[in-house]
């Protein structure tokens, strides 16, 4: 099987438009509890409608159960403040190559100094299984 | 702040059916006004003859503001086509000016009415988008209607693959999608995109007795887009629009109501039907997923016989909670229409708490197009405004929205006056179950959901067999897509709940 994607596309193309996010002051556990409600594996913290941090399952791994820390630990003590991010413009090209390059599996997209997406590894294997094309005739 | 008049279908020509003084009236509103350009959306003449493509040539001079020109499906007749770009301008192009760029293509089909954008347009408009990806304003303008559009009759002559065209304007961002043909002035917001449809300019084609129109969009420098169907009686028709960034959700709100809606599971004896698919979905939904409701969208069995009605209500019968089952055009083939009744009972409307559940019929005998019909269309009206204060969800069959990778024949032939009903009255939920196909967008403030084909091999969906999980909470609907046979899920949609009515508590 040939896996063909579009590497030229801007990433907002393929991003997750739509961030789940919770607030600062939120437990792990809660945290934890929507990750798996909604069958995603990071999440946004948000303050004033603004994304302040983010985190991911293996951060929470890392972070909080290696260390022994109480689930009840807020999340922004072990959010990630100084985020990765790319233009929402970025090629996919582009966008692999820096995600490669950190060893991420997720990256936060922005646009005029605000995140407004998100891509990660489910997303790329969503942009590989449905393509931009119409096979409605040549014409 | 960026003004663009917005032209359609004048239908230049000798014949009376050509109403000069309308677009006399309009071209000197238009030049007086301090538009920055105008855009005609097509059907510029009748026939797409030469003496008429001299008229129109002679004609659009008149207006003295930059001017895109597109074909429509009567410029392409008697390949006038060949002349239009002769006497008129490119059949494709691309305006850039400032933050703005207005992508345009040819819709049109030789001598057909019924519009496409194929392969090769198609990937010229992708590349066009790629390219001018970073501009604040995208707009892209053809022809043909993009969603069905109300009081047009028959509903017959959509985009082909409208589908695939919205969802590649969607994942661009393109902000507003300009369009005639219908000679019905409307304006929809489909998530954060505007699709603006033009009245006729000066053709005496008009419906429902109306008058000839232009539209007025304004892009402001904040993003705001407010479009205004400005009639030549003078009465103008005002919509805004903004798009919110980012879109952060942050489940807070109480959960409500868990629904899994399905479709298509074309229960037969058939090779294409996975019977092995649909008895691990069902045991999914009774194990895992334990929603309060369940919702078939049509066409449980291929046929109607009542061999088939009777392995699928074996099938059914072992989902415990509550079902509501509407019926697609499958299920009253032959027999069908009495055995459904028997078997699964006469759809009615359902209750619970604050949720009312409206099924609404539309598949007719042994075709697959549908119909509401105008004494339904009354009905339906009146059941909304009846169940106003509670959470009104449609259970239908044929989809009002066209759905990626079908082919949009226009499946359910008053689809435009069902959408228009369903988004005045703010129905909070449509959920369909045709074309093979998972599909979720927000039009104005409903959301439509689509669900695909839960065990049937001819399916459009590159995910495969699938079931939607659709869950409400207070203050939003989040709709995932889960594949039938592996139990992953996808985001379908999430939206936001505003308003302020009784059935929260």
């Amino acid at each position: 099987m040939v896996i063909t994607m579009e590497r030229n596309a801007p990433i907002k193309v393929y991003m997750t438009k739509k961030l789940i996010g919770v607030s600062p002051e939120d437990t792990i556990q809660e945290a934890c509890k929507i990750m798996v409600k909604f069958d995603i594996g990071s999440l946004v913290v948000v303050e004033d409608d603004r994304v302040i941090g983010f985190f991911t399952k293996s951060d929470i791994i890392r972070r909080v159960i290696v260390p022994g820390l109480p689930y009840t630990t807020p999340v922004k003590e072990i959010m990630t403040r100084d985020l990765i991010t790319t233009d929402a413009n970025t090629p996919v090209r582009e966008v692999l190559k820096i995600m490669a390059h950190h060893r991420i599996k997720h990256i936060l997209i922005e646009e005029e100094g605000k995140i407004v997406g998100i891509f990660t590894l489910s997303d790329l294997l969503e942009a590989t299984r449905r393509k931009l094309e119409t096979s409605i005739s040549t014409e | 702040m960026i003004k663009i008049a917005h032209i359609s279908d004048t239908h230049i020509t000798q014949d009376p059916a050509f109403k000069s003084y309308a677009y006399d009236l309009i071209v000197n509103e238009v030049n007086r006004g301090n538009f920055d350009l105008v855009i005609h959306t097509g059907d510029v003449t009748n026939q797409g003859l030469k003496e008429e493509y001299e008229h129109a040539s002679y004609l659009l001079r008149k207006i003295k503001k930059p001017l895109i020109v597109l074909p429509g499906n009567h410029d392409a007749r008697n390949v006038g086509y060949e002349l239009f770009e002769k006497y008129i301008g490119p059949l494709y192009g691309v305006y850039e000016r400032d933050d703005l760029v207005i992508i345009w293509v040819d819709s049109t089909i030789p001598d057909l009415s019924d519009g496409r954008v194929g392969g090769y347009k198609f990937r010229w408009l992708k590349e066009k988008l790629e390219e001018y990806s970073h501009k604040k304003f995208k707009i892209v303008a053809a022809h043909h209607h993009l969603v069905p559009l109300p009081d047009t009759g028959r509903e017959r002559n959509v985009l082909y693959n409208a589908g695939d065209v919205l969802d590649l304007l969607l994942r661009h961002e393109v902000n507003l999608y300009l369009c005639g043909h219908k000679h019905v002035p409307n304006v929809y917001s489909i998530e954060d995109l505007t699709v603006v449809n033009a009245g006729c300019t000066s053709c005496r084609k008009t419906r429902k007795g109306d008058v000839n129109s232009y539209n007025i969009i304004k892009l402001n420098g904040d993003g705001k887009i407010d479009v205004t169907i400005r009639r030549v009686t003078g009465d103008e028709l005002k919509k805004s629009y903004k798009s919110v960034k980012p879109k952060i959700f942050i489940p807070k709100g109480k959960h409500l109501l868990r629904m899994v809606q399905m479709s298509e599971s074309n229960v037969s004896d058939r090779i294409y039907f996975r019977k092995r698919v649909l008895e691990n979905a069902i045991r999914a939904v009774n194990e895992k997923y334990k929603p309060d409701l369940v919702i078939h969208c049509g066409n449980i069995v291929d046929v109607g016989i009542e061999r088939y009605y009777e392995m699928a209500a074996e099938y059914y019968e072992k989902i415990k909670v509550e079902k509501i089952i509407v019926p697609g055009h499958n299920d009253i083939t032959y027999l069908g229409y009495d055995l459904f009744r028997e078997y699964f009972g006469e759809p009615e409307i359902k209750e619970f708490g604050g949720f009312v559940f409206i099924p609404l019929l539309t598949a007719q005998y042994e075709t697959p197009i549908g119909v509401v019909g105008r004494m339904g269309q009354k009905l339906l009206h009146s059941r909304l405004e009846e169940y106003k204060e509670k959470f009104t969800a449609i259970v239908m069959h044929h989809n009002i929205i066209p759905i990626p990778r079908s082919r949009e024949l226009g499946f359910l032939e008053d689809a435009g006056n069902i959408l228009k009903i369903l988004t005045e009255e703010r129905t909070e939920l449509v959920m369909t179950g045709h074309g093979g196909n998972a599909f979720g967008v927000r039009i104005e403030r409903t959301p439509i959901i689509n669900a695909g084909s839960i065990s049937w091999e001819l399916h459009r969906n590159p995910f495969g067999n699938s079931f939607n999980l659709i869950d409400i909470y207070e203050d939003m609907i989040v709709a995932f897509e889960i594949q039938a046979t592996w139990g992953s899920r996808k985001l379908l949609g999430i939206w936001k709940i505003k308003t302020e009515v009784l059935w929260k508590n």
